[in-house]
């Protein structure tokens, strides 16, 4: 029996890169699905069942560190990893995020050897 | 000094002393309680006859130890070998009355200073004859004085010294009464230049008109001092940035006496904080600018990474193709946009103005935004009736100014959202809404938004580059066409509106279609030339496409070769290639009988107006910045026709 494939949620106001970065995951082996905006992340979670969230900060109206602090604030959610994508890479933009309950914060556009760590599930910490 | 021989006692000291008249005792009685004054009675030889309790004090002497004894004990040395006692007592008897100041002794020898009054006491007096003499101890008083006196002086000193500061003082009126040599320093004037003259000639000529010289003394006046910061004028006319206190001096009726003025120059500080905040600007727009391209790299670099894999199936394919289309559309524009808020912050953008349907722009605009609009799934309303709303304007702005507020408004509403447009002729201007149901603005921020920092002080993690550039160059634009916009928000999630107002003009007479609206057409024979042979190849495969007859050069040598043979009817020239760029071979086309009347295309990576000028002088009609989408060359060349038709036939 092969070890069960990662699940990873990617949530991106931009359609374009959720969709384009969902590709790239499924091709390297990995369950991935895109939604477009906080709420729908919120929503599609516990069914969905996400072994990792590649979450963008920038998103109008719920922010992604809104978001974050909203599955953190879930028990049931506490073992999803929490990977911040973000164009954002100064220090004090990593500290925020990481604040907010993020395990990683991850810098655009991301490497696919990042990628792909992700997938296999090691933890990368290459951010 | 016989009259005064003549009226001395007879007897010698102490006991000898006549005893004190009727007169003499009720004076004796009446001062002996006085402690602030020394007052004793002298015979005519000066020898004390009583004391007070003021003496006592004073000068040190139980009266039993002083009576009888001459008064130039209470001299020091030099003054009794001057014989001042005596010349006292002589001064007293000519003029009825002396009165001095001077160093006195204590029975313990020290010295205190001493007012002294002597009387010659006469015999209608009734107090025989001799002297009334009065001391008062002036020690605290000239101690107070001379302390005063000292520290007026190293005060004066200090402040006429400090050259780091203006301090001069003022009249009641705002006339100028003293000037240090910081003043001189700052303000450029000599104290006698400026001394009288009235403090406003130290301001500008609109701080003056504004009346704040007077506002400041009446300020100073009413709160005891006020303190000011702004620019003001040294004597050859510069200015300088300037800290004033100003501190109204009162007299003890509550008058105001005068008033103390302290200026210092900050000039170098305001000049630093200017350059720290212009930096800081930079700084976060860097930032800014730097994060907002990462945005688009990051579907390019997964589309490219879908792409480079073997087993790739078909709608990944086309997927992940389109998107890396999209995001290279939108990176471009952004440099553009980048590129033009410089020019026309520079004041180089030249508008080429013509009378424009604000139906059309706005159809192009919707045109052009669609790649994002599409994207996030919005739904586009336009409600702009055509051939009706006209107005001058360059007509690639005029689109650019609509293409930004309908990016701005997809950008900034959650996919799915709704985007409407509507134009209507208010009072005379073409007013132009654009409404979305997005995340609306802050009315703090609202003022604010079309200046080029605002986002990046707004939100550190807001995708933006929209309002960071977009909108700034809208505002620019709109004002280069002698229009406004306004932003209106109800509020945040509440939705935004921009409203573009343009003058309206009268409908052209005999209404065109115009020229760049897509016609079907006949192939053309095209050439395409560029040293960059990808380039080259690409765009003729994408013409080839679209049904044109293609060659293609990679050399300016070449491309006269093949347009020689093959008399194309449109060149799209690459302007820098070595040995003979783009700007020569156009020239040799044009005086090339076959391609004399082609359509000349440049292609470059230049887009500033500088190097469409030079395209234009080389003989191109359309100058067209890399990448070239396929979409705006199309009509280009579609157009040929009607153009061709249009020129003088040869």
């Amino acid at each position: 029996m092969t070890e069960p494939a990662s699940r990873i949620l990617v949530v991106d106001d931009s359609p374009d890169g959720a969709d384009s970065l969902s590709v790239v995951l499924q091709m390297m082996g990995a369950v991935a699905e895109a939604v477009y905006d906080g709420p729908s992340a919120l929503a599609r979670i516990k069914a969905f069942a996400p072994t990792a969230v590649l979450l963008d900060i920038g998103m109008p109206n719920m922010d992604g560190l809104e978001v974050a602090r909203r599955i953190r604030a879930d028990p049931e959610l506490a073992q999803v990893r929490l990977i911040a994508l973000t164009g954002w890479g100064a220090e004090a933009d990593r500290r925020r995020t990481l604040e907010s309950g993020f395990d990683d914060h991850w810098v655009k556009p991301v490497e696919p050897d990042q990628l792909k760590s992700l997938v296999r599930g090691a933890a990368p910490d290459l951010g | 000094m016989a009259e005064e021989s003549a009226r001395a006692p007879s007897s010698g000291l102490g006991s000898h002393l006549p005893e004190l008249s009727e007169a003499e005792r009720a004076l004796q009685l009446f001062v002996g309680g006085i402690d602030d004054y020394a007052i004793l009675l002298l015979d005519a030889s000066g020898r004390v006859r009583s004391w007070n309790s003021g003496a006592r004090r004073i000068k040190g002497y139980e009266s039993q130890e002083i009576i009888g004894r001459h008064f130039s004990a209470f001299y020091p040395p030099e003054a009794v070998a001057k014989g001042w006692p005596d010349y006292e007592l002589q001064m007293a008897v000519q003029r009825g009355r002396f009165a001095d100041e001077g160093w006195r002794l204590r029975k313990d020898g020290t010295r205190f200073w001493a007012s002294v009054v002597i009387t010659a006491l006469r015999p209608s007096d009734r107090m025989g004859t001799g002297f009334l003499k009065i001391t008062r101890d002036l020690s605290e008083r000239r101690a107070a004085e001379e302390a005063l006196r000292h520290s007026e002086e190293r005060h004066r000193l200090l402040v006429a010294g400090v050259r780091e500061y203006a301090i001069f003082m003022l009249s009641p009126e705002g006339l100028i009464s003293s000037w240090n040599s910081g003043a001189e320093r700052i303000k450029g004037y000599k104290a006698a230049e400026i001394i009288g003259r009235h403090f406003s000639c130290l301001y500008p000529p609109e701080a003056v008109a504004k009346g704040l010289p007077e506002w400041e003394l009446e300020t100073a006046t009413r709160e005891g001092s006020v303190e000011n910061e702004g620019w003001r004028l040294t004597k050859s006319g510069g200015r300088f940035w300037a800290n004033v206190v100003i501190t109204a001096l009162f007299k003890e009726d509550g008058a105001v006496q005068g008033f103390a003025k302290i200026t210092r120059d900050m000039s170098d500080r305001h000049r630093l904080e200017d350059l720290l905040r212009v930096d800081r600007q930079k700084n976060e727009f860097l930032a800014l600018l730097t994060q907002e391209m990462r945005n688009p790299l990051a579907p390019i670099r997964s589309a490219l990474h879908v792409l480079g894999q073997a087993d790739l199936d078909a709608r990944s394919s086309a997927l992940v193709r389109t998107i890396a289309v999209r995001q290279v559309d939108h990176l471009t524009r952004l440099l553009d946009d980048l590129l033009d808020v410089t020019q026309v912050a520079r004041g180089r953008i030249e508008l080429r103005q013509e009378r424009v349907d604000i139906a059309l722009a706005i159809r192009r605009a919707v045109e052009a935004a669609s790649p994002l609009t599409v994207e996030r799934r919005h739904q586009v309303t336009v409600d702009v009736p055509r051939n009706q709303l006209w107005v001058q304007a360059d007509p690639v702005r005029l689109e650019q100014i609509f293409t930004n507020l309908i990016l701005n408004a997809a950008k900034f509403t959650e996919a799915q959202g709704r985007i409407w447009i509507a134009a209507r002729n208010e009072a005379g201007q073409v007013v132009i809404r654009v409404r979305d149901n997005g995340i609306g603005i802050d009315p703090l921020v609202a003022s604010r938004i079309f200046d080029l920092f605002v986002q990046a002080e707004r939100h550190p993690d807001r995708k933006s580059g929209g309002p960071g550039i977009g909108l700034t160059l809208v505002r620019r634009l709109v004002e280069l066409h002698r229009g406004t916009v306004e932003v209106m928000s109800a509020g945040p999630g509440k939705g935004s509106e921009f409203v573009v107002s343009l003058p309206a003009v009268e409908a052209p007479i005999g209404e065109r279609q115009p020229a760049r609206e897509l016609q079907h057409h006949e192939s053309l024979r095209v050439l395409v030339v560029d040293d960059n042979v990808d380039a080259a190849d690409s765009l003729a495969m994408a013409l080839r496409l679209s049904g044109q007859e293609v060659r293609v050069a990679y050399d300016g040598a070449a491309a006269l070769a093949i347009a020689a043979e093959t008399r194309p009817e449109a060149v799209l020239l690459d302007i820098g290639m070595p040995v003979m760029d783009g700007y020569l071979v156009a020239r040799r086309l044009r005086e090339t009988a076959g391609t004399e009347h082609a359509l000349l295309i440049a292609v470059t990576g230049w887009g500033q107006d500088d190097h469409r000028r030079m395209s234009k002088e080389a003989g191109f009609d359309y100058h067209l910045v890399k990448p070239v989408d396929p979409s705006t060359l199309m009509p280009l060349i579609a157009g040929y026709h009607d153009r061709a038709g249009a020129r003088p036939q040869h």
